[in-house]
């Protein structure tokens, strides 16, 4: 290939360019930058596997899957349940039609306690 | 009817920041007395939880319980639309299938909003027990997020073990050891960059290097970062968002598994 003036121009840019990038530290650093240029710099997360040993948090912390469904065992024997049940239920809707259905729910819920206190 | 405005929507971008690489999607779970989220990264193995409080918005409304299931790519692509200083505002209906995000530049010059869809989610909700710590260090959130890098360096666990005179971090690898002391501050004149440890108990436990690594993608939120830890129990790490709420991430530590199995 003919080497003109232009080509050559382009390559000197081109080999300045990666020497430019490696002056400024990566985006990721920049955000800690400006909590404070004392813990600036330095190294880059180097990618770590999950170690073997690591549990699950299903572990450790009960699934409300579970719990939801002794909250609707709980729901259908007594109506006038206090707002540990009301938690369980907002927290486990999922969906929006469930969550709709969770409000009603709810209502119905306060309605029902409502009523029994009031007789 | 929901709607809740934000006048900083730079909160918003930096929660999403602290989730995104955690979570794919998640439920945004509204009700009247603020935003909720809890959701387990897609391996199960660290849980995050996010409370924004209703009277940390400029304006809040929320007729009735809502749950949005999020995209959370999307939603930092809408996220990313918008000025660090426009004012957010989060709008939906009571059964909609889409959420509305409006911004505003200061000057009310520049108005614009973005409908996404909403999706289908079905998502495990986990109860977390209330628990009293053996120890709860707080340390500039900055530090944190330099101390879990340079030990990423060496290894794939970081060993994090706490006495009254401070904290220490370890980890080793191929290439070495290494070990990070941070001593209790005897003078907190500036109260973000102290270091203070509350403690009932000595406690040493490892953790995987990875999940830290992810947490700490929430310290442009704040200049403190709360670690509570008790033996085989799940680490807490804690970030403030202001005067609005917080965001917590679980994850659990390395238990040595009895020697007679």
């Amino acid at each position: 290939m003919v080497r003109t003036r232009e080509t050559a121009t382009i390559r000197v840019v081109g080999a300045k360019a990666p020497r430019k990038a490696a002056a400024f530290p990566s985006t990721s650093q920049s955000s800690d930058e400006s909590s404070g240029k004392k813990y600036s710099g330095g190294n880059s997360y180097c990618p770590r596997e999950t170690p073997a040993w690591q549990k699950n948090i299903t572990c450790f912390f009960g699934s409300s899957s579970s719990n939801k469904d002794k909250d609707e065992e709980s729901l259908s024997k007594s109506s006038s349940d206090d707002s540990s049940v009301k938690t369980v239920s907002e927290t486990s809707t999922s969906s929006k039609s469930a969550a709709a259905s969770s409000s009603i729910d709810d209502v119905n819920d306060k309605e029902n306690v409502a009523e029994s206190s009031s007789s | 009817m929901f709607e809740a405005r934000l006048v900083q929507s730079s909160i918003f971008k930096k929660v999403l920041e602290a989730i995104k690489e955690l979570l794919n999607e998640a439920t945004f779970d509204c009700s009247d007395s603020g935003i909720q989220l809890q959701a387990m990264d897609s391996s199960h193995v660290s849980l995050v939880s996010l409370n924004l409080r209703s009277d940390g918005f400029d304006q809040y409304r929320c007729d009735r319980n809502l749950s949005m299931g999020i995209n959370l790519a999307s939603m930092t692509k809408i996220m990313k639309c918008a000025g660090n200083d426009d004012i957010m505002t989060m709008k939906a209906q009571d059964n909609a299938d889409s959420v509305t995000f409006m911004f505003e530049s200061p000057n009310q010059e520049k108005m614009s909003d973005y409908e996404m869809k909403l999706m289908n989610l079905d998502q495990e909700h986990l109860g977390i027990p209330e628990t009293d710590y053996s120890c709860v260090i707080k340390l500039p959130s900055a530090e944190f997020a330099r101390i879990c890098r340079d030990l990423s360096q060496f290894g794939e666990s970081v060993v994090i073990s706490c006495t009254k005179e401070g904290v220490k971090f370890s980890a080793a690898g191929d290439i070495g050891s290494a070990n990070i002391k941070l001593a209790q501050t005897a003078n907190v004149d500036k109260e973000d960059e102290a270091v203070s440890i509350e403690m009932q108990e000595k406690v040493s436990l490892t953790f995987a290097c990875r999940y830290l690594n992810y947490f700490t993608k929430a310290t442009p939120l704040s200049p403190q970062v709360c670690l509570s830890m008790s033996a085989e129990v799940p680490l807490v790490v804690e970030y403030k968002i202001g005067e609005i709420g917080h965001i917590r991430y679980y994850l659990a530590p390395k238990i040595e598994e009895d020697e007679n199995n």
